[in-house]
């Protein structure tokens, strides 16, 4: 079975502006501590998507650009990432040729689990 | 970046009431410059994997159009889910035109439930190829 190839990043502020400014996505809970600090979360987290391109990027490292069909990656929000935290992205084939996928804090615990399917050498997903 | 928003948003938050199934809620074009590039490689330490834009790209530019389309949202909204179809990325400069739609909605175990689609394309009309559906607990 193949397993993705792992891409990690650590999570901080910096990275959080940054993102931001690319999704255009300034809500406070991304970008405001002291905001942040006053809501269920209890600080600032990061943007889901941030964490979920690390996955993307194992995917087209691994498997490269669909041919032939389409890429289909259905994900799930498990908890969120904060800063401080490093994130792991990796997945492992499964017999039926789909793959687990994940992202994960550097404790081991689950950010973003799913499964995809790809298109690769003409085969649709 | 210089986003083309087609139709403006709405002055006051989207509720959950105001989604119907099926209807489409803009459109705008995406634009990919240097400058945008340029901040994803100080994040993420690369640029390109290859001739087009990073599959990563996809998820980036799906947030992008459904947050300024489906715009301003209520505050408290929680992203759960997404679903992401990708036939083929674009090359930087390409133009992408980017449409998002109400797919569904439900009230569930006291939660309101809405996933949009976001479509991106090559330009208005054309097939998409890469498509994604969020699943979002609209907060109210």
């Amino acid at each position: 079975m193949r397993a993705l190839e792992t891409v990690r990043l650590a999570i901080d502020q910096d990275k959080l502006l940054r993102y931001a400014a690319l999704s255009n996505d300034f809500n406070p809970l991304h970008v405001d501590p002291v905001f942040a600090a006053t809501t269920p979360m209890g600080g600032v987290i990061a943007h889901g998507t941030l964490s979920l391109n690390l996955l993307f990027e194992a995917i087209e490292r691994t498997v490269g650009m669909p041919v032939g069909g389409s890429h289909v990656v259905d994900v799930r929000f498990k908890r969120p990432a904060r800063i401080g935290d490093v994130m792991e992205a990796g997945g492992v084939e499964q017999a039926d040729g789909s793959f687990v996928v994940w992202v994960r804090n550097q404790h081991g615990e689950p950010v973003i689990e799913g499964v995809a399917c790809f298109a690769e050498g003409g085969t649709d997903a | 970046m210089k986003d083309v928003p087609i139709l403006a948003a709405a002055p006051e938050p989207l509720t959950y009431d105001q989604f119907e199934p099926g209807r489409s809620l803009g459109a705008m074009e995406l634009a990919i410059d240097a400058e945008m590039l340029d901040q994803w490689e100080a994040l993420y330490g690369y640029r390109s994997l290859g001739a087009t834009l990073p599959l990563a790209f996809a998820p980036l530019l799906l947030v992008r159009a459904m947050l300024t389309i489906a715009a301003p949202r209520p505050p408290g909204n929680i992203h759960v889910g997404q679903t992401y179809r990708i036939e083929r990325m674009p090359r930087a400069g390409d133009p992408i035109a980017a449409t998002v739609s109400c797919v569904s909605k439900e009230i569930r175990k006291g939660r309101r439930i809405v996933e949009l689609e976001v479509a991106l394309a090559e330009r208005r009309g054309a097939p998409p190829i890469v498509t994604g559906n969020s699943t979002i607990f609209w907060a109210r």
